[in-house]
Formats: C-alpha cells, sequence, structure tokens
C-alpha cells in the first residue's frame, strides 16, 4: 500500500516538473528565424562558391587563365578558354563553373598561383533548373567583386572583353 | 399565441452556435500556443502580425478538398458521425450559465444532462471507425469505447460529489451555492474531474482513440475536407465547454472575486484559463498506453472519486453545508 501511494507521488512529482520545464520554455523567446526577413548571421569561415576575383585598378579579372583551377578540381567543374588582351595580358575569354557538380572544397582556390580565386560567402543559390547553376563569368566577377567589397562592373575605363575572345 | 419566447429561444440557440465557432480560433491559438511552449513561433504567415488568419486558411483548405468516401464504408454511418460528433459538442453550451440569467436553458437535471451529453460523442467515434471499414479505424474506436469506460465513472462521481455539496442538479444553482469556490473544499474531485475530463476529450495524454503514431489518425482515418473538420472542430468545441463545466462546478462559474468585471468575463477568462491549461498538458505529457489509462481509471480515479465523496459527506456532517 505504501508502495503504492509513494509511486503515485513520484508520478504526481515528475507530471508536475515536466509541466514546470514547458511554461519556462514557453515565456523564452523563441529560436525561431523568420527565413525571408531575417537571416542569421553566417559563421566566421563560411564557404560558399568560388568566385573570381577583380583587379580593382583596370576592373579586369585577376585570372590569367592558367587552368591550374581546372585541373585541381576534382569534380571537373571549372571550365575555361583563354585570350589575349591589347595590352598583352592574358585573360579569360570563358570561365564556366558548373555548381551542380562543384563540392564547394576550396582546391581551385589554393591551386590558383595569381589569387584570382576566392571562396564567396553566398548561400542563397537556388534556381529552377539546372543551367540556372552554371555560373558564367560575369556572375563570378559580380560575386568577386562583392567579395572584395566593390561593386561590378567597377567604374573604370578599362573594358573586360571584347569580342575577339569569343575564339580565342 | 405569444411568438416571443419561441423567437427568444431561436436567437439564443443561434448565439450559442455563433460562440461555437468563433472557438474555431483556438485552432490558430492552439498552435501558437504549441509553438510556444516548444520555442517556435508557430504560423506567421497568412495574416499580419502573427498569422491571425490562419483559421481562416485552414478552414477555406479543407473546405475545397474533396468528399472522399471509402468504396467499402458502410455509408450511412459514414457520413453521419462527424454531425454525430458535433451536435454533442454543441448541446452542452445550452446548460451552461454564462451568467446568471446568460443560460440558454437553466434544466433542472443539467449536470445529469452534461453527462449524458458529453458521453455521446464515443458513439460518434464508433460510427466512424465501424463505418470507415479500415482496420485502424476501428482499433480507434474500440479504444475509445475501453476509455469511455474507465473515465466515465470517476468523472461522474466527481461530478456527485458537487452536486451534493451544492444540493442541487441545476448549473446556476450550483454556481450560486459556491460563496466558497469547491475546489478549496474538495480539491481531490477536482483533479479527478480534470484527468477524467481531459481522457472524455480524447486529448494527448489520452488521445488514444486518435493515436498518430500508431494508428494512422484512428477513428478519423478516412475522413476528408468538411466531414474531418467537423471532428476537429467539435474537439474545440469540446475543450472550451469542457473548461467551462470546470470553471463552473469548481471555479464559481460567472461569480468574480476582487474586480468588478460583468459576470460573462468573470466567466469566460476562468475557462479560457482551463483551456489554455489543457493545452499545457497537451504538450507537455506524452500519450499513455490503454492499460496505463485503464489502471489510472479504475485502480487510481475511481477509489479516489469515492474517497472524495465520503469527504464530502463528512463536510456535510460537520459544517452543514
Ligand atoms: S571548390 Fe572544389 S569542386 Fe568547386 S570548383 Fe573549386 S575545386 Fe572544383
Ligand atoms: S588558376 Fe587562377 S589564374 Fe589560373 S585559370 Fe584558374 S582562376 Fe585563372
Amino acid at each position: 500500500m505504501s508502495s503504492i501511494i509513494a509511486d503515485i507521488l513520484r508520478s504526481a512529482n515528475s507530471i508536475v516538473q515536466g509541466h514546470l520545464v514547458t511554461i519556462r520554455e514557453f515565456f523564452q523567446k523563441p529560436v525561431t528565424e523568420q527565413y525571408p526577413d531575417e537571416r542569421l548571421p553566417r559563421m566566421e569561415g563560411y564557404r560558399g562558391h568560388p568566385t573570381l576575383l577583380v583587379e580593382p585598378e583596370t576592373g579586369r579579372p585577376k585570372c590569367t587563365a592558367c587552368g591550374a583551377c581546372a585541373r585541381a578540381c576534382p569534380n571537373n567543374a571549372i571550365e575555361l578558354e583563354g585570350m589575349k588582351a591589347e595590352d598583352g595580358r592574358r585573360l579569360p575569354a570563358k570561365y564556366r563553373l558548373d555548381m551542380t557538380r562543384c563540392l564547394v572544397c576550396n582546391l581551385c582556390v589554393e591551386a590558383c598561383p595569381f589569387d584570382a580565386l576566392a571562396m564567396s560567402r553566398e548561400y542563397e543559390l537556388v534556381s529552377w533548373d539546372r543551367e540556372g547553376l552554371i555560373l558564367d563569368m560575369p556572375d563570378l566577377l559580380r560575386a568577386g567583386a562583392k567579395e572584395q567589397g566593390l561593386t561590378y562592373p567597377l567604374p573604370v575605363k578599362a573594358p573586360v572583353v571584347e569580342k575577339e575572345g569569343e575564339k580565342a | 399565441m405569444d411568438w416571443w419566447p419561441l423567437l427568444w429561444s431561436i436567437i439564443k440557440a443561434l448565439l450559442i452556435v455563433v460562440f461555437v465557432l468563433a472557438n474555431a480560433f483556438l485552432i490558430w491559438v492552439e498552435r501558437k500556443i504549441a509553438g510556444r511552449f516548444q520555442r517556435r513561433l508557430g504560423p506567421m504567415r497568412v495574416g499580419r502580425p502573427h498569422g491571425w488568419a490562419q483559421t481562416f486558411a485552414d478552414l477555406i483548405k479543407l473546405l475545397s478538398k474533396e468528399d472522399v468516401v471509402p468504396g467499402t464504408a458502410e455509408k450511412w454511418l459514414f457520413l453521419l458521425a462527424p454531425i454525430v460528433a458535433f451536435l454533442p459538442a454543441l448541446l452542452v453550451y445550452m446548460v451552461i450559465p454564462f451568467g446568471p440569467t446568460w443560460v440558454v436553458n437553466d434544466l433542472n437535471i443539467g449536470v445529469i444532462f452534461i453527462s449524458a451529453v458529453t458521453s455521446f460523442s464515443v458513439l460518434s467515434f464508433f460510427m466512424s471507425g465501424w463505418g470507415s471499414n479500415n482496420k485502424y479505424s476501428v482499433m480507434g474506436a474500440f479504444r475509445a469505447a475501453a476509455q469511455l469506460m474507465s473515465y466515465e465513472v470517476p468523472l461522474v462521481l466527481s461530478m456527485i460529489a458537487v452536486v451534493m455539496l451544492a444540493g442541487s442538479l441545476s448549473l446556476n444553482d450550483i454556481v450560486k451555492a459556491q460563496s466558497i469556490p469547491f475546489v478549496v473544499l474538495q480539491p481531490l474531485g477536482f483533479l479527478t474531474f480534470f484527468i477524467a475530463a481531459v481522457a472524455e476529450l480524447n486529448r494527448t495524454p489520452f488521445d488514444l482513440a486518435e493515436a498518430e503514431s500508431e494508428l494512422v489518425a484512428g477513428y478519423n482515418t478516412e475522413y476528408s475536407g468538411m466531414r474531418w473538420a467537423f471532428f476537429f472542430l467539435s474537439e474545440y468545441a469540446n475543450t472550451v465547454s469542457a473548461s467551462a463545466i470546470m470553471a463552473t462546478l469548481f471555479f464559481g462559474g460567472w461569480r468574480g472575486f476582487l474586480l468588478p468585471l460583468p459576470p460573462v468575463v468573470w466567466f469566460l477568462i476562468k475557462t479560457y484559463i482551463f483551456v489554455f491549461i489543457i493545452m499545457w498538458v497537451r504538450w507537455t505529457l506524452p500519450r499513455v498506453r490503454i492499460d496505463q489509462l485503464l489502471n489510472l481509471g479504475w485502480k487510481l480515479l475511481l477509489p479516489v472519486a469515492l474517497l472524495n465523496i465520503a469527504w464530502t459527506g463528512l463536510l456535510g456532517l460537520v459544517f452543514k453545508i
């Protein structure tokens, strides 16, 4: 008999404890983040997709189309073609990054001998179709300029690419 | 012939229907409260601020859904069950005193009426469970019936103790008799009533007949659209009426204290405090097993309810209440 009563009291106690826990939570601030309206601060060192950095003086890509990044990429996500600018400097004519394949490993950035690549801090990579996830040079330059705190295209005279580049 | 009484009854009946339908806002309230208990925000998107229009969105969604009747169902049972569920939920309000004169029909057998009408809902569970011709539904229905046995007896016994104190079966007289709220005189009776009432409502921790994690949705598995909404609405209507009965029987109904508010305001405050507590219980406790519920009902609630009756008799003898 006394063990039954002890049992009942013990369960009653645990029920009361449970309710105290939930009511305490009730008056706490909710942790929900209202995504499109609010965003969480990104973690230090967060990595998004690779981007092409811009030369702040000329507004051209820093990239020299050497191809080291494409070779380093384990997934063949980078495809590029080079060309020569009027001043003899090599520039990429075409630079495509296939984000459906990229695994955000950072190997391309490490491979680049000209420090022309950097990982962005962008995490909103959404698209209605696969094509939307294939980033072309203007997309990459815009994202890269954003990482450098610039806006692309830069307000400098020298244009980035000319038409001859298409076949280079 | 004098038409006024008839007209007045119709108006009162309509007011009750409006009150019950207005309680559909509890759909939103419960989701908000559930969210807060889990440190979420709950619905936020439909209607600013705080998603107040969620109920309307839910109802429009349910109204626009197809009304599916399974091919092998017992058609009449299946179609009637939601209405049978909703009707007692409405009928209970007939005898509940919202204020000293604000009662549709102050039956002199109010307490008996309530216990008769509320246990009606099990009938609808059984109709829907059997009529659906689905094993999960019928298991839910069996559970509802087994459950009824275990909670109905302590429920009624704890109501009897209240009647003993008040000396009347009319709810309004019971309220008038409570110069001290009855919960002070018989706390055990109130606890028994509360637990049995939550079991009667089929809400967690006693939602065995629904038991999403075991029985899909129990007795209402096969229901969709507006028929399902009727089950849903009657659950909320029952929650409010059970809270109102608790407030009336044990907390002095429309009687106020300290603040000079109108009686109906006092009544609603007490009622919705109980609605909140029932939701609080729901979002705290896990579901019990059927044998645990039967054990609780027969081995704990029933003796305690009997003890409470003895205690009430003693009170009556000693203090001549
Ligand atoms: S981050 Fe890795 S996978 Fe993505 S492009 Fe660079 S090397 Fe390729
Ligand atoms: S390794 Fe650097 S410089 Fe070479 S092609 Fe890639 S981005 Fe351009």
